[in-house]
């Protein structure tokens, strides 16, 4: 094997492990600041499942609030509400955005105060796949 | 260039002008179009209102003459979409206040849960949004004599030993002379809701 091809195999297998570990994982995970006085507040990510085989999103977990739990907003006829949106399957190759006004993870009773910058340890949970260690920052509101 | 060719370029210019212009006018005719919002042909009157704002002091008769209002039902427990929208709202306001500030609605979150949304509980709320916001409570029925005039629904909904709220999420817009005259139905779109209240409160 002459040199250059020794160093192409390292780094196959490098980018090999890199993907592998990075099957499924979460970007931009945050949480909107809610005001000093709210009992609840909502947290945004996107989950990518870049795996070829589909995962199922059953529970949310954290130590910074009494409970918490995958929610989704629904508008039917004009009226908004709340429903539990767990398990929530995601196909291989797919990307599911938490978003406002839609799907949030809902965190109800902070434990610890909500200002700007606090990070806050999630963790999702998963049928057939380890759990999923999420660290979202509180942040002021964006669209 | 001889006489032909210079004739022909005369006329290409002819109709690309007149082209130009007929895309300037259709540009302008879009930006008065009114795109989100529904608005009656007839303004409706409101019946007297019996609530409380976020001061605690008691709101009677219509305090919606004057200006244009933009009234919002949600509630102070609500994680997603009354958060999302205030901040939309207050997006909103900023973006009036810069080109035609004599012409800023008040924006009213009126609660649809009167039980934990006291004047105080209310007031906080709404300071951490927009101090130009006002906030209405009241009793179930105070609340239900306004949601029903503008034909809003909302219900308890249980979640434990909990409970939250469905209510509707479109934005109502009140006449200067305090009649409702029309509404923004989900979804919203943000960008279409802007430009059509520029179009309204001119």
């Amino acid at each position: 094997m002459t040199r250059q091809r020794r160093v192409l195999a390292t780094l196959t297998l490098l980018g090999l492990s890199g993907c592998a570990a990075k099957t499924l994982h979460v970007d931009d995970a945050w949480i909107a600041m809610p005001p000093p006085t709210a009992t609840t507040a909502a947290g945004y990510l996107t989950l990518i499942n870049a795996g070829s085989s589909p995962v199922r999103l059953t529970a949310v977990q954290t130590r910074s609030f009494n409970s918490a739990g995958i929610h989704r907003t629904v508008t039917e006829n004009g009226m908004a509400r709340m429903q539990p949106a767990a398990p929530l399957t995601i196909a291989a190759g797919e990307t599911v955005e938490f978003r406002p006004g839609g799907l949030h993870i809902m965190l109800m009773g902070p434990l610890k105060p909500l200002t700007e910058e606090v990070s806050i340890d999630l963790e999702l949970l998963f049928e057939q796949h380890d759990p999923l260690p999420v660290v979202a920052q509180v942040r002021r509101w964006s669209p | 260039m001889n006489r032909m060719n210079r004739s022909i370029l005369f006329a290409a210019a002819l109709v690309a002008g007149a082209a130009a212009g007929l895309t300037l006018a259709l540009l302008q005719g879009a930006d008065d179009e009114i795109v989100a919002a529904t608005i009656f042909d007839t303004p409706r009157e409101l019946p007297a209102l019996d609530l409380v704002n976020a001061d605690g002091a008691a709101v009677s008769g219509n305090i919606f003459t004057g200006r244009w209002d933009l009234l919002f039902f949600g509630f102070t427990h609500c994680p997603d979409i009354c958060p999302a929208t205030l901040h939309r709202l207050d997006a909103l306001l900023d973006t009036i206040a810069q080109s035609a500030p004599e012409r800023l609605p008040r924006v009213w979150l009126v609660s649809v849960d009167p039980s934990r949304d006291t004047p105080a509980v209310l007031a906080d709320y709404l300071g951490f949004f927009d101090a130009r916001f006002g906030a209405l409570t009241g009793t179930d029925e105070s609340v239900a004599t306004l949601a029903g005039a503008l034909g809003v629904a909302y219900a308890r909904l249980p979640q434990g030993e909990d409970y939250t709220m469905s209510h509707s999420a479109a934005l109502f817009l009140i006449d200067p002379r305090g009649h409702y005259a029309g509404l923004f139905n989900t979804p919203h779109d943000w960008d279409r809701i802007g430009s059509d209240l520029e179009t309204i409160l001119q």
